[in-house]
């Protein structure tokens, strides 16, 4: 049978390094948090238990609610591995923590709204319209002030942003994912990630947060971004050829049914479960 | 730049029906569609460049990631198990790798786009399309049997999102939604998404094949570029 999430986060091992992570006084929480997430989730209650438990854990180090709504940080479904994405209010949250930020903001800026852009400062003059949504957002500003008095902004164009999802998120180049549903979530952050990336004072959690977004965590530090990677017809075949083995293993009903897939056994994972099931009948 | 010993090269069989056009003048002992042909497997051989177009459509997309789909349309519908076969086999005229290889027969599966395509496989075309190929793949598993599947399976979500990424900035969710319908069919009956043609060996035609595949090594071993 398949380990749920809770199964796996109980193995000592696994325990031993959330409560080395996050102390003993919020491991429990934590994985009642992680436990909630999946199971109003099917995506993510299928994915590999690892990067779920290790999307979440980075989430609470960076001491941001896990819970989708709340907009601070998401944890999504992609192929078959949970990968952790930063919202906009993620970044605000963080860059406020640091207490070297008077102002942090974003906006969406409307037709008209842009007065003058002065190339060599990057400084942007708007007029903001009175009656502003009813007309069409044509970018997204974010804006940042530090307490040394030192100001600056970030404008991009809706096409820029659309250019920007596309280059680095193969799901937003199909038209599906975030960047679809949720464009001005992910147009907002991204203007705001820039915005610290390029000029803001980096902290500890910035850095981290900057690294893990739209990563898979691999492991403490080690992240890997999956949704940048083609989607590959031979990688989908084979996990397809692979499942349909696994379900002939586990429905055989004699040896001779089990052993019609002997010679398809291509990866180790298979010849476990046929010599568990070989072992079954045997018994 | 590759040294190829073209004595000894190997066809693989999806490429044989390439082999066998015959020329328009009698005095020729090779056609031109031929001749093109084995050009670009000189380019790819020797120099390692392959034409994008001839692997990255998304018919053989869909024909890669769908297969096992495919595979398992048609055990419901014969109500026998099969397996993909992913054992390259060789022998001195052809390599290739079967799709599927039962007791007593090799199975080729072609998945069809849509439900237009699907219905337009007419079964003298398609015998006539596939005929070397699975000839070839029946000399190389030796069986004297071999079935073309045509099997009509929906499409992965990945593909659907990618027809209609333009379509979208047209059309409201409503009416996009509705032409999503095209890429699926699970609501059609498995037995009429399902079309198997038959096909018998023939020593004969297997040593018309062989007589050809020495004249393309001899073309292919004189060609300079």
């Amino acid at each position: 049978m398949t380990q749920s999430i809770v199964e796996y986060m109980a193995e000592p091992q696994v325990r031993e390094n959330i409560v080395k992570t996050l102390g003993a006084n919020k491991t429990n929480s934590f994985i009642a948090n992680v436990a909630s997430l999946a199971s109003g989730n099917e995506a993510l209650m299928n994915c590999d238990k690892k990067s779920l438990m290790l999307a979440c854990l980075t989430a609470t180090t960076l001491d941001l609610p896990i819970n989708q709504n709340l907009g601070f940080a998401y944890i999504i479904a992609y192929k078959d591995k949970a990968q952790f994405q930063m919202g906009y209010k993620g970044f605000i949250q963080l860059a406020q923590r640091s207490g070297k930020f008077k102002t942090i903001n974003v906006t969406d800026v409307k037709e008209g709204e842009i007065k003058s852009l002065d190339r060599l400062t990057g400084d942007i003059a708007f007029e903001w319209a009175e009656d502003r949504l009813k007309l069409q957002t044509v970018g997204y500003v974010a804006y940042m002030e530090l307490l040394n008095g030192f100001k600056k902004s970030l404008y991009m164009t809706v096409k820029e942003l659309e250019g920007h999802g596309n280059k680095y998120s193969q799901t937003a180049k199909r038209g599906f994912g975030l960047w679809k549903d949720d464009f001005d979530a992910m147009a907002s952050k991204t203007v705001i990630k820039l915005l610290l990336a390029r000029y803001a004072p980096m902290t500890v959690d910035i850095q981290k947060a900057q690294l893990a977004d739209q990563a898979v965590i691999v492991d403490e530090d080690q992240y890997e971004y999956v949704d940048n990677k083609p989607i590959l017809a031979g990688e989908i075949a084979q996990g397809k050829e692979v499942a349909k083995i696994i379900k002939h293993i586990e429905d055989s009903k004699t040896i001779e049914e089990l052993q019609m897939c002997e010679e398809f056994l291509t990866t180790p994972e298979l010849q476990d479960k046929f010599n568990e099931k070989l072992k079954e009948f045997k018994q | 730049m590759n040294t190829i010993n073209w004595s000894t090269y190997k066809f693989h069989p999806s490429s044989v029906k390439n082999l066998m056009i015959e020329p328009r003048l009698k005095s020729e002992t090779i056609s031109e569609t031929t001749k093109a042909y084995l050009l670009e497997v000189y380019i790819e051989e020797v120099y390692g460049r392959r034409k994008i177009e001839s692997v990255a459509n998304k018919f053989m997309r869909k024909g890669t990631m769908c297969e096992t789909d495919s595979i398992e349309l048609l055990e419901r519908v014969k109500g026998e198990t099969f397996f993909k076969n992913n054992n390259q086999l060789t022998n001195a005229w052809f390599v290739g790798t079967p799709d599927v290889i039962a007791i007593d027969k090799v199975i080729d599966i072609k998945t069809s786009w849509d439900l237009w395509t699907f219905a337009g496989v007419d079964e003298d075309q398609a015998k006539k399309d596939y005929y070397y190929q699975v000839l070839a793949y029946m000399d190389l598993t030796k069986t004297q049997k071999a079935e073309l599947v045509y099997c009509l399976v929906s499409t992965p979500p990945e593909m659907i999102n990618d027809e209609m990424y333009r379509p979208s900035f047209y059309m409201d969710e409503v009416e996009s939604e509705k032409y999503r319908n095209n890429y699926k069919f699970d609501d059609i009956d498995e037995k009429s998404r399902v079309k198997i043609y038959t096909f018998d060996y023939s020593e004969e035609d297997i040593e018309r094949v062989e007589s050809k595949i020495v004249l393309a090594r001899e073309y292919l071993a004189s060609i300079k570029i």
